[in-house]
């Protein structure tokens, strides 16, 4: 193992651990539509996604950095790519039954006009955890392996 | 001789057995509150409330609500005037280890009547559904934990006996009974924090409360009003930079220093505390400011409440309270909930007071 690699991981880990505990918080910091009255004091849940995002976009260069050198030592890439969309997929479907079940529980999305969030902007104070949840987390992840995967064997053809 | 006796004694533990479930079931029975009496008890509490809005007030059933157990747990009343027209809602405990009234409102109402197929059940609020287990699997896909309603039984008992064996010949609403109630109610414009021109109307509870308190204020006081700005949406954007309101919110301390800023606009002195809806003087304080001072209050809902709180992460202006037979309910009004949430709504005091905070005012001279 370099010294680079094993400073790649490092970083990679701790990355990990903060965008893990941010995405928590935004769950915790998200309304749930278990009230009489709507809540129309702001989205608190932002102080988590601000962050969240650059911080989730650098763990991905590090997840990109960690598996290109990987994946171009890889012989048979084939095993890799088919768990790689299979995953995507199961979580794809995750994702949609996510989002389904949310929007049934607050009657509808933001158009709707018996829904709480009615004329609410799409992400708000009740739907932070419809696009940062754990489906969404390892989707990101998945994608951007399936590009360092794609790369490396193009990388290892026109060698 | 001795096995006679034995079988005696016998008979006796069985039929005394056999007479505990009767009792326990009779007693189970009696706790339950006919359609009838319910209303009957809605009648006397409007008879109570001493309100102008529901003078030669009636009542007209509209629908059975039910816990999350299916079991029967309160009636909705729509309250109507002489001319038929809705006037409010009385939500009627249907056992006697609650209420008796639960909640009560004044002006537009939830339509509970249009829902056809469907029960209705009042879990925090009234949700539609065909059945508790539809609702709970919604909670559960939501991380929500649904409890059956919390019972008040040796108070609720009480007042139930006391209201159904106060026995008053004919009930007419036009003849009131003064000493039972203390209430006053101001009479505060509801704004809508999502009307047209609000510029961020996803974060704008504090400074819409803050506007619809200043505009009633302005009838007393030398303070700004929504017509120094070019309108309520303009006054509410204002405030919104006032309080330093941010997309995340308004804490009760920038509502407060905002609030304050504003009103001394003009050159008066306004000061402010803020206090907790559990403090000594909490109710007191709040009362005080409505029948004393005419001061509507700005209230702020936490965000981590218990199971009985309106809502959470809120405001809404306190503009009013009631205390029936003894039981204390405060009046807000709320600026979020659809255009057409205008009425007053009242809830207990007791539901709500470790959830909130306050902002009592006062002007220096």
């Amino acid at each position: 193992m370099t010294k680079q690699w094993k400073k790649d991981w490092i970083v990679f880990a701790i990355l990990l651990v903060f965008t893990v505990i941010l995405f928590v918080l935004i769950d915790v910091f998200t309304l749930k539509n278990d009230r009489e009255g709507v809540s129309g004091n702001g989205n608190p849940g932002l102080l988590f996604i601000i962050p969240v995002i650059p911080l989730y976009i650098a763990m991905l260069v590090y997840v990109y950095r960690i598996s290109q050198k990987y994946f171009f030592s890889q012989n048979n890439p084939r095993l890799y790519l088919g768990i790689f969309i299979a995953l995507a997929l199961a979580c794809i479907f995750g994702e949609y039954q996510q989002i389904q079940s949310h929007l049934r529980a607050l009657g509808g999305g933001p158009s709707t006009p018996d829904s709480v969030i009615y004329h609410f902007p799409w992400l708000n104070q009740y739907t932070n955890t419809m696009f940062f949840n754990l489906y969404t987390y390892i989707l990101g992840i998945l994608f951007v392996l399936l590009a360092s995967l794609t790369i490396a064997r193009l990388k290892r053809k026109n060698r | 001789m001795k096995h006679h006796k034995f079988l005696m004694i016998a008979l006796s533990l069985l039929l005394l057995i056999s007479f505990v479930p009767a009792v326990s079931a009779k007693n189970q029975l009696s706790e339950h509150v006919s359609v009838a009496d319910a209303e009957q008890a809605a009648l006397k509490f409007i008879r109570y409330a001493n309100d102008d809005r529901w003078l030669d007030a009636q009542l007209k059933f509209a629908t059975n609500l039910y816990d999350i157990d299916e079991s029967l747990l309160a009636y909705y009343f729509i309250v109507t005037d002489k001319a038929n027209q809705n006037n409010g809602y009385i939500i009627v405990s249907a056992t006697k280890d609650r209420g008796p009234v639960l909640e009560f409102g004044f002006g537009t109402y939830e339509n509970v009547e249009n829902h056809p197929g469907k029960k209705s059940y009042y879990i925090n609020g009234i949700v539609h559904a065909t059945n508790a287990n539809e609702i709970l699997q919604k909670a559960t896909e939501n991380n929500i934990k649904l409890r059956t309603k919390e019972k008040t039984t040796d108070v609720s008992r009480s007042q139930w006996n006391q209201l159904l064996t106060d026995h008053i010949a004919t009930f007419s609403t036009t003849a009131y009974s003064t000493t039972a109630t203390t209430s006053k109610e101001l009479s505060v414009s509801r704004y809508h924090q999502r009307m047209t021109g609000v510029t961020n109307q996803n974060s704008a509870c504090g400074p819409t409360t803050g506007a619809m308190i200043t505009d009633y204020l302005w009838y007393f006081h030398d303070v700004p009003r929504s017509s120094d700005y070019g309108g309520v949406a303009q006054h509410i954007n204002h405030l919104y930079d006032e309080m330093d309101t941010t997309i995340f919110g308004t804490s009760l301390s920038d509502f407060t220093t905002g609030l304050l800023k504003h009103l001394r606009h003009n050159g008066e002195k306004w000061v402010g505390v803020k206090y907790r809806g559990t403090d000594e003087v909490a109710w007191n304080n709040y009362q005080w400011d409505i029948d004393d001072y005419n001061f509507p209050t700005g209230i702020r809902f936490d965000f981590w409440v218990s199971d009985s709180t309106y809502t959470n992460y809120h405001f809404v202006a306190g503009i009013g309270y009631k205390i029936v037979n003894g039981t204390k309910y405060f009046g807000f009004k709320d600026p979020d909930g659809g255009s057409n949430n205008t009425g007053t709504i009242y809830k207990l005091w007791s539901d709500n007071d470790q959830d909130i905070g306050l902002l009592h005012l006062w002007k220096q001279s």
